[in-house]
């Protein structure tokens, strides 16, 4: 058993797992937010685009190993699971760039007040929706993926020991 | 915040500058012949100009956040399902 000095020290910082899910919630919060521009309104909806990026870059930081090593791992992979990881997060990250290409290509706030020129093509306000809309199912199969380490981690969240 | 810290500088530069180069490729896709058919052929969204309908204020607010959510919810339980019924039939071996 460990001593209560040693574990008040401790907080979720000190752990991998327990950094991973504060920020993957903070990131699926913001998404959700980014989501709903109808709430948001537009403005709000371009500028909080940007803000979202900070917890995605973060999200890719803390998972940097699985990509240095997802193209060996690939050639290596045993199961179906291994291969569709790679081919979910990879799809993810591209679809994620393209709704995000999309949205400043559509922008009626952010690069005007930024005093860029911009005409806006139907072409590229079709691709945010449809990107948009395609992009939730997909991280719902993501999220499906790690259903176990959500369930695990929310667990091991509320005990105040980091195992 | 160690593990994000963690050489963040130079990852963050090599993830961002990775994805500006993709992100620019990804403009030439207005020049493809689906494109072109797509501006000329003109869009918009259903649902414009028909007013506003006639649904209370905070259940307009709520209702995108409800649609998110159950555009990501709803694969990820059915594909849970999937992968249990899956193991239903594999586990026993
Ligand atoms: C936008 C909302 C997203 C949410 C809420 C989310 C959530 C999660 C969760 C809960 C996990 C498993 C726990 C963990 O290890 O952190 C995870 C893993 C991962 N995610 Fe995401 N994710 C999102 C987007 C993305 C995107 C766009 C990419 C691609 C760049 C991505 C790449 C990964 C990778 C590579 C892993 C680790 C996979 C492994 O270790 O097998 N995620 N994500
Ligand atoms: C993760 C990033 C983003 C997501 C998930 C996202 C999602 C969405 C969604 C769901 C809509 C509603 C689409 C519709 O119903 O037609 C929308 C509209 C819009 N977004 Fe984004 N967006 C993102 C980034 C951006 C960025 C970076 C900008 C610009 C700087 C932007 C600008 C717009 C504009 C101007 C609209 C209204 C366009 C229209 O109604 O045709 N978005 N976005």
């Amino acid at each position: 058993m460990k001593t209560s000095a040693t574990t008040a020290k401790q907080s979720w910082q000190d752990n991998l797992q327990k950094t991973r899910f504060v920020m993957d919630t903070i990131l699926l919060v913001s998404f959700l937010i980014v989501l709903a521009p109808q709430s948001t309104g537009i403005v709000l909806h371009e500028w909080l685009s940007l803000v979202f990026l900070i917890p995605f870059v973060i999200h890719i930081l803390l998972h940097w190993h699985w990509f240095l090593s997802s193209f060996k791992q690939l050639m290596r992979a045993k199961t179906l699971r291994e291969r569709y990881n790679f081919v979910l997060n990879y799809t993810l990250y591209l679809l994620m760039l393209f709704v995000l290409v999309s949205g400043f290509l559509v922008s009626v706030a952010l690069f005007p007040a930024l005093g860029i020129p911009l005409e806006i093509q139907d072409f590229w306000s079709k691709m945010h929706h449809d990107s948009a809309t395609l992009i939730m199912p997909i991280l719902g199969l993501h999220l499906a993926l790690h259903f176990r380490w959500i369930k695990t981690l929310i667990v091991q969240m509320k005990k105040k020991a980091v195992s | 915040m160690k593990f994000v810290k963690k050489n963040w500088k130079s990852r963050s530069t090599i993830v961002v500058g990775i994805s500006l180069l993709v992100g620019i490729l990804m403009i030439a896709l207005e020049q493809t012949q689906f494109a072109i058919d797509i501006n000329s052929a003109g869009w918009h969204h259903g649902g414009e100009g028909e007013g506003r309908p006639n649904i209370p204020g905070a259940v307009l607010f709520i209702l995108p956040f409800v649609k998110a959510l159950a555009l990501i919810g709803v694969p990820l339980l059915v594909a849970r399902l999937i992968v249990n019924i899956i193991g239903l039939f594999t586990r026993k071996r």
